[in-house]
């Protein structure tokens, strides 16, 4: 049923029997209503407010979009052809079996499954986005995908390309609390896809694991839990995760101190390096910077980081375990799903005793230093 | 220098010292005068404090006071080369030609990176000022050609904003052509800050600086016959071509220095000249060449340390904060004098 379109259409029958059910995910929100989901969604930048989608089962009738549902966009589902802007919305479907949906990416150089890869290859995903990120309408509108998933609904492309006909829906994982939360976008793209039951068969598991990493360190006390600092700095401003992010959770979750607990924004922050040096100068380990060589090229392109102790102690991990020399991640195309692996990645990190039996998957030291 | 203008200049250099200790002892963390007293002097603080004080304001400090007084001497410059009271290193196209000097050699080595110093040391740091002054002298060379031929100088003028445009959309197709995470970068320098500049950096920034200012410190009577037209200067036994490829050059350098290491700061350039001439009443470049350097630290280390006022590490962007205390302040200063009988 689910990837069939409806022939003759029954009022009374309920045409979504699997349904998602969100534990950890905020940003989004869905309710079922026999024929068609409703679906409340930020639009994937902090300020912005809520939409609203009506995902309607193909061959139903849409519901008449008053009351609750005014100024509602439809969907017809499930979808068969989706142009996904950002890599970390990749993993959705590669999770989900389901990449022969995926018809566009914004660039390819940016991919690093090989599988995305060959698709791409072979011409059936295009580019759309390929200069600079800006999205070709053109090309999107020719391809006419039955879904486009943005970054953020305030891209300019957004108006032609919905005046054109085809569905886009934002995706705001960046922005949720907890890196469950994060993961649990998989069942937002399972929405679109009719694939709610999957979604959850995998969710369920990679839960359990998650929980099961954060049980190790709970018989931690305070005071053997490292102080941890986060980002990079460009001119004297340093870009860090925000006290309210999910990278702030996994930290918390993996038995660390954020330096920056206290703030209270989502996603990332940026605050001058002086700042980052009240805060963090005693920081015991410093993840997620990135882009460096090595300690000594960290302290020629910024010789301020020697006021960090992470740096002078070399506790210095980034990411890139798994980065391609033309600098595409492996991190950012997998590990949205996959928080239970980041997690234990970090607990190898902080308490490298309770991580010892985990290999790491995308986190590394930067070499240079004696680590640990 | 009358009395006047002496008593002008010293206060003028009493408000350097006291904006000098200022933007020591405000940043966007809170750190008692005492402790920043004893991270001077050396004394037992911690090593948080020592770090903030020593790596971070001082140098931020310094730097502000040099880009302050090298953006004023390029607009003064630039005002009396033009004898026009609107020119300035931004509306004669020449920060555009420093940015794009910046942006060729950094996208075409294929590393915005290199701008911000994440994967050159030192030697990318002197390739791209010497990029960036390259292209500033390019545009004043063009503006100039244009300008000896046409005498209207509100013509020269639009043909320099027109170069800034044109400079400035080849900047853009560089930057719109390369990856997502160097664009926020770039547009992070693009809001101007006087932090990125380290004590190593501050080695080649100050030495270029001192360079520029000592050319202008050292040429006032030939800028004020200039400032009398060049048929005059020339009766003088000026040798107005010499004074003027100097002029030009010493302003290039300064305005493409600053814009290399601090982004391309605006307001400083046009306003400083203004506030100096307003405030000493004169156009004499013997007093405005000492009161627009002191007058530029002044500013810039004010803006600095406004733009840090928010406090736990929110910093606002330098060129709004120059623009937004700034242009009232020009305002002000003009009309005050128009009604005193002062002509711009």
């Amino acid at each position: 049923m689910t990837r069939r379109c409806i022939e003759r259409f029954d009022p009374a029958a309920d045409y979504f029997p699997e349904k998602a059910i969100l534990e950890d995910a905020a940003m989004f929100h869905v309710e079922y209503r026999r024929s068609y989901k409703v679906l409340t969604v930020n639009g994937g930048q902090p300020a912005d407010p809520r939409e609203r989608y009506v995902l309607v089962q193909c061959g139903a009738p849409p519901p008449p979009l008053t009351g609750d549902l005014a100024g509602a966009a439809i969907v017809s589902v499930p979808v068969s052809s989706v142009f996904a802007f950002s890599t970390t919305q990749l993993p959705l479907l590669t999770d989900l079996g389901r990449i022969d949906v995926l018809t566009g990416v914004a660039q390819r150089d940016a991919i690093t499954d090989p599988a995305i890869q060959r698709r791409v290859a072979a011409g059936a995903a295009v580019e759309f986005a390929r200069v600079g990120l800006v999205v070709d309408v053109e090309r999107v509108v020719a391809a006419h995908p039955g879904l486009l998933m943005i970054g953020s609904l305030s891209n300019r492309a957004v108006p032609p390309i919905r005046a054109a006909g085809i569905p886009v829906v934002p995706n705001a994982e960046w922005l949720e609390q907890t890196a469950l939360g994060r993961a649990e976008w998989l069942k937002y793209m399972a929405l679109f896809l009719n694939e709610e039951a999957r979604a959850q068969s995998i969710y369920e598991p990679m839960k359990a694991r998650y929980l099961t990493w954060a049980g190790r360190i709970r018989a931690i006390p305070a005071a053997q839990r490292p102080l941890v600092m986060t980002g990079r700095s460009s001119n004297g401003m340093f870009t860090i995760a925000g006290g309210k992010s999910y990278v702030a959770a996994l930290i918390a979750d993996a038995g660390g101190r954020y330096a920056w607990n206290d703030d209270p924004s989502a996603g990332i922050v940026t605050v001058d390096i002086e700042a980052q040096i009240a805060r963090a100068a005693g920081a015991d380990i410093w993840i997620n910077g990135g882009g460096w060589k090595n300690l000594r090229a960290m302290l020629e392109q910024e010789p301020r980081y020697a006021a960090f102790k992470a740096v002078r102690d070399g506790r210095v991990w980034v990411y890139e375990r798994r980065q391609t020399p033309s600098g595409a991640n492996d991190y950012w195309s997998r590990s949205v799903t996959c928080p239970d692996i980041v997690l234990a990645d970090l607990i190898k990190i902080f308490h490298p005793a309770l991580g010892r039996d985990h290999a790491f998957e995308w986190y590394m030291a930067v070499p240079g230093s004696g680590a640990r | 220098m009358t009395r006047r203008e002496l008593i002008m200049i010293a206060g003028l250099a009493v408000a350097v010292f006291a904006a000098f200790v200022l933007s020591l002892a405000i940043g966007s963390t809170r750190i008692p005068p005492s402790r920043v007293v004893e991270a001077l002097i050396g004394g037992g603080v911690s090593d948080e404090d020592r770090a903030i004080v020593m790596a971070v304001r001082l140098p931020r400090a310094v730097t502000a006071m040099l880009a302050g007084a090298a953006l004023g001497i390029a607009g003064l410059q630039m005002q009396t080369l033009f004898r026009n009271p609107l020119a300035d290193p931004f509306a004669l196209g020449v920060s555009s030609g420093a940015s794009l000097g910046v942006a060729l050699v950094v996208l075409g080595s294929g590393s915005i990176a290199g701008l911000f110093g994440s994967t050159t040391g030192l030697a990318g740091d002197a390739l791209i000022t010497a990029a960036a002054i390259a292209g500033a002298g390019s545009v004043l060379v063009l503006v100039l050609a244009v300008s000896s031929r046409i005498g209207d100088a509100t013509v020269v003028l639009i043909f320099g904003l027109m170069f800034g445009y044109a400079v400035s959309a080849c900047v853009t197709v560089l930057v719109g052509a390369s990856a997502p995470e160097r664009l926020q970068q770039w547009a992070q320098w693009g809001l101007g800050s006087f932090s990125g500049v380290t004590w190593p950096r501050l080695r080649l920034f100050g030495g270029l600086t001192a360079f520029g200012l000592a050319l202008a410190a050292v040429t006032p009577k030939q800028l004020n016959a200039l400032l009398l037209g060049d048929r005059y200067a020339s009766s003088m036994g000026l040798a107005v071509r010499r004074v003027r490829v100097m002029t030009m050059a010493g302003a290039s350098v300064l305005a493409a220095v600053v814009t290399a290491f601090c982004g391309p700061i605006s307001f400083i350039g046009i306003a400083v000249p203004h506030l100096c001439r307003g405030l000493t009443g004169t156009g004499d470049h013997r007093v405005a060449v000492p009161a627009v350097v002191l007058m530029g630290a002044v500013v810039a280390l004010a803006a600095q340390t406004v733009s840090v006022l928010p406090g736990d590490g929110t910093v606002l962007p330098l060129n709004a904060v120059t623009a937004l205390v700034g242009a009232p302040t020009v305002v002000v200063v003009l009309l005050r004098r128009r009604r005193h009988g002062g002509h711009v």
